[in-house]
């Protein structure tokens, strides 16, 4: 046993695959050490204006987080009509995050965050809500789900606006307010 | 709130789903403002600046009425006089 300092290493060809360790090994990272292999995505997107509605699939105004110094790694998400799509196969973590006004007393507003594994039926992974029974009250609402994604082109997901009555879930150019975030957490 | 919260939350209930945004090349002091606003849906059209203004006030004063409503409301509970309505909603909704 011994230990081994180096500051690189690389491939002999300059490009491929670098494999450490074979089959029944384990990779254990340090104490104090920073870990910068096991996540390969970050990223965080919002809406920059207020949806009001009773219920709905949040599929416009979407924006990546662009103030306060966001922190993304590696190449992030592309969404359409409110459709996000992963940029690489793994078991990602999903955020759904909202500040909902309600217009009255509401027995529940909150998101949902649909998934689909074919591109074209979703169903609702996590739904979240919160009650409201003060005219004018806003609520914050968080929903998380871990997807195993084993196709780009047929896993995506998106975020989904539901309440017992009308409100608004709220956007903003400079702020979060409505958002969903993605990490991703290792390969599938 | 702020001059582009009103403006958001004016907007936001001037008609349902998500049928105006801010334009992404936006000018003037601050990209959520009249003039950067875009709509979505083309079945609406973009309202006049007066009529956005004059729902960002009915807002503001709805806002006050039911500040007020609940602060006559709390008074009444106190004295064990009748609510009205409006002091009804304000307090529970």
């Amino acid at each position: 046993m011994g230990t081994l300092k180096t500051t690189n290493i690389e491939s002999i060809s300059g490009s491929g695959t670098v494999t450490l360790g074979t089959s029944g090994e384990t990779f254990a990272i340090g104490a104090g050490v920073t870990n910068n292999l096991g996540i390969t995505v970050v990223d965080q997107w919002r809406i920059t204006a207020n949806f009001d509605t009773t219920s709905g699939d949040i599929a416009t105004n979407w924006e990546r987080v662009d103030t306060d110094g966001p922190g993304f790694i590696g190449t992030g998400m592309t969404e359409s009509s409110g459709v996000f799509t992963f940029p690489q196969t793994g078991i990602w973590l999903i955020q759904g995050i909202s500040n909902i006004d309600a217009d009255g007393a509401r027995t529940y507003m909150g998101i949902n965050i649909n998934v689909t594994l074919n591109n074209s039926s979703y169903s609702a992974s996590t739904e979240m809500y919160g009650s409201m029974y003060i005219a004018n009250a806003q609520t914050p609402c968080e929903a998380s789900f871990i997807f195993d994604v084993t196709d780009t082109s047929q896993c995506k997901v998106k975020l989904y606006a539901d309440g017992s009555g009308s409100g608004t879930w709220q956007g903003h150019t400079d702020v979060t307010r409505t958002g969903m975030n993605f990490i991703r957490l290792g390969d599938t | 709130m702020n001059e582009q919260d009103w403006l958001n939350k004016a907007l936001a209930k001037m008609n349902n789903g998500q049928w105006f945004g801010w334009k992404k090349d936006w000018t003037g002091s601050h990209r959520m403002s009249y003039e950067n606003i875009i709509v979505h849906d083309s079945s609406i059209t973009k309202p006049t600046e007066a009529e956005v203004n004059a729902k960002i006030q009915e807002l503001k004063d709805a806002k006050t009425a039911a500040a007020n409503a609940r602060t006559t409301g709390k008074a009444k509970l106190k004295t064990g006089e009748a609510l009205t309505d409006a002091e009804v909603e304000a307090l529970f909704g």
